[in-house]
């Protein structure tokens, strides 16, 4: 007998549901197969069993990996182009699947439905505030005007109707869709990358084992052994700060940690070291970042807090060998190159479009005749005219980076 | 899937002696270790490297990723991967079987 199961979000929380698989086959309902569109899983009737189901997404693979056919540790039970459904036969396998690609695909879900949700909070924020500050002072008024509509109702109309309401029930759903798939995935995503093997423990970005403990502090301040020097917007030009570091180093300041938001450094006046230090740019982190970073002997100072489009600081101790981040100058170039070019994707327009603000807001008051001696209004055109520089200047030193890099060898 | 592995070739030497240290599912830090050994120190590879190479090489299929008993991630060659692997050293064969040659006529050319 065979029965059908509709679980639309499977895919969220695959540990979950090849727990909810088991549960079922411990019921006598045993997985057959799925339907990727319809989101249902099919099940046949029979005899209560103790499977242990494990599904891996591998996109574009032809049959079941490898180790399914080398060991009888597992075994192949359903197969699609992107999905493998094995069931684990022996207790203790000599391999185990990566949910790295899942994994994967789940972080990218969470990270645009996070996006959405950002952009919607800072457009909402001003009109909902505004609205609400005048309700809550009393000021609302709400104006209404009956007799709009004509009645009876003519067919148009009621098309037109029947076409807003879809339009409003898709929406919402389309908004719980995007909260359910952000906090769901925030929740699972951690269990997925703890399997993956991602065991940095952090706070927000600063590394918990580089945080002092309050009586250290209190300590070093007696002493005046801790310094703190701030650096704002340093990781623009990424490799002069790795050299000032070296240097603090070598006169016997010892980076400690960085704050949270990354502007400052904190050193302990130590002895000299011979550190080497690498300020990193990865487009994505993913889970095995950390871990083959740390076991190459890189310490982890800080890191963005998004897994997208981040910069972390990493530092190694040595004693002769100057140890290389990019072992290879193809690798070394390749990695300026997209620092320098993510950054200046956003830094570049974004300063045009404020030089083209100012001329326009100067144009306009000129029109409007508002300059007569209120110099306070130049305020504005001038925050554009300097913000279209900073990011310009922003923008300089990055290629000035790509361009040293390129050059070295 | 043959005109893709043409687009990878020819390979690095830090790709080339990344896959030829996968005869054998190995993690990232035992490729280091292992291409070090393998060279005589010759290459140690950065940690930076064997990132964004791994990460590129499974992207383009050429590696697939799975867990030892640790749960450690592994790094295993797929049949493209042993494709393209087997093509370079041919052609890397060749290179050298050039290599001896030519060596050969230049010492000689010296002698005279």
């Amino acid at each position: 007998m065979k029965s059908v199961k509709f679980r639309p979000f499977w895919s969220y929380d695959v540990l979950k549901t090849q727990e909810w698989l088991n549960t079922q086959s411990k019921k006598g309902y045993h997985f057959v197969s799925f339907h990727p569109i319809f989101r249902t899983f099919s099940f046949l009737k029979g005899n209560s069993a103790n499977n242990k189901y494990i599904i891996i997404y591998d996109k574009g693979r032809n049959g079941f990996p490898g180790y399914v056919s080398k060991t009888n540790d597992y075994e192949g039970i359903y197969h699609t182009n992107n999905y493998s459904v094995l069931v684990q036969k022996a207790e203790e396998p000599e391999y185990y699947p990566s949910y790295d690609q899942l994994l994967s695909k789940n972080q990218n879900i969470k990270y645009v439905a996070g996006m959405i949700l950002l952009v919607q909070l800072l457009l909402y924020i001003l009109p909902v505030s505004m609205i609400l500050i005048s309700a809550l002072s009393g000021n609302l008024t709400i104006e209404y005007e009956p007799g709009g509509i004509s009645a009876p109702a003519t067919t148009q109309e009621l098309f037109e109707g029947l076409f807003v309401l879809i339009f409003l029930l898709l929406s919402l759903f389309a908004q719980v869709w995007l909260f359910y798939s952000y906090f769901k995935l925030r929740r699972s995503n951690k269990k997925l990358e703890k399997l993956c093997g991602e065991d940095v423990e952090l706070s927000l970005t600063v590394p918990t084992n580089t945080i002092l403990s309050k009586e250290d502090i209190k300590k070093l301040k007696r002493q005046k052994k801790l310094v703190r020097k701030m650096r704002p917007a340093w990781f623009y030009s990424p490799d002069t700060y790795e050299t000032w570091l070296e240097e603090m180093e070598s006169q016997g300041f010892n980076l400690v940690r960085m704050s949270k938001i990354g502007n400052s450094f904190y050193f302990i006046k130590g002895t000299p070291r011979n550190m080497k230090y690498h300020v990193d740019y990865q487009l994505k982190k993913n889970p095995r970042y950390f871990k083959v970073n740390e076991e190459s002997g890189w310490k982890l100072f800080f890191t963005s807090v998004t897994r997208y489009f981040a910069i972390s600081v990493w530092g190694q101790e040595y004693t002769d060998v100057e140890p290389e981040y990019y072992s290879d100058q193809e690798n070394k170039v390749k990695h300026a190159k997209r620092f320098m070019l993510s950054y200046i994707a956003w830094l570049l327009p974004m300063s045009f479009l404020y030089f083209i603000m100012f001329g326009f807001s100067l144009y306009a008051y000129q029109q409007l005749e508002l300059f007569q001696g209120n110099f306070l209004l130049y305020f504005a055109p001038l925050m554009f005219l300097l913000v279209g520089i900073e990011f310009l200047y922003f923008s300089f030193r990055l290629m000035r980076y790509y361009g040293r890099v390129k050059s070295r060898n | 899937m043959a005109k893709s592995i043409e687009s990878y070739t020819p390979l690095s030497e830090t790709a080339y002696y990344i896959l030829l240290s996968l005869n054998q599912p190995r993690h990232g830090y035992g490729i280091i270790k292992y291409v070090e050994q393998l060279t005589n120190g010759r290459i140690v590879l950065g940690s930076g490297t064997i990132y964004t190479t791994l990460g590129k090489m499974s992207k383009a299929r050429f590696i697939t990723v799975f867990q030892d008993k640790e749960r450690k991630t592994i790094y295993e060659l797929t049949s493209e991967g042993k494709e393209l692997l087997r093509r370079e050293r041919a052609r890397i064969k060749m290179m050298y079987r050039d290599t001896l040659y030519q060596e050969g006529l230049f010492n000689e050319e010296r002698e005279i």
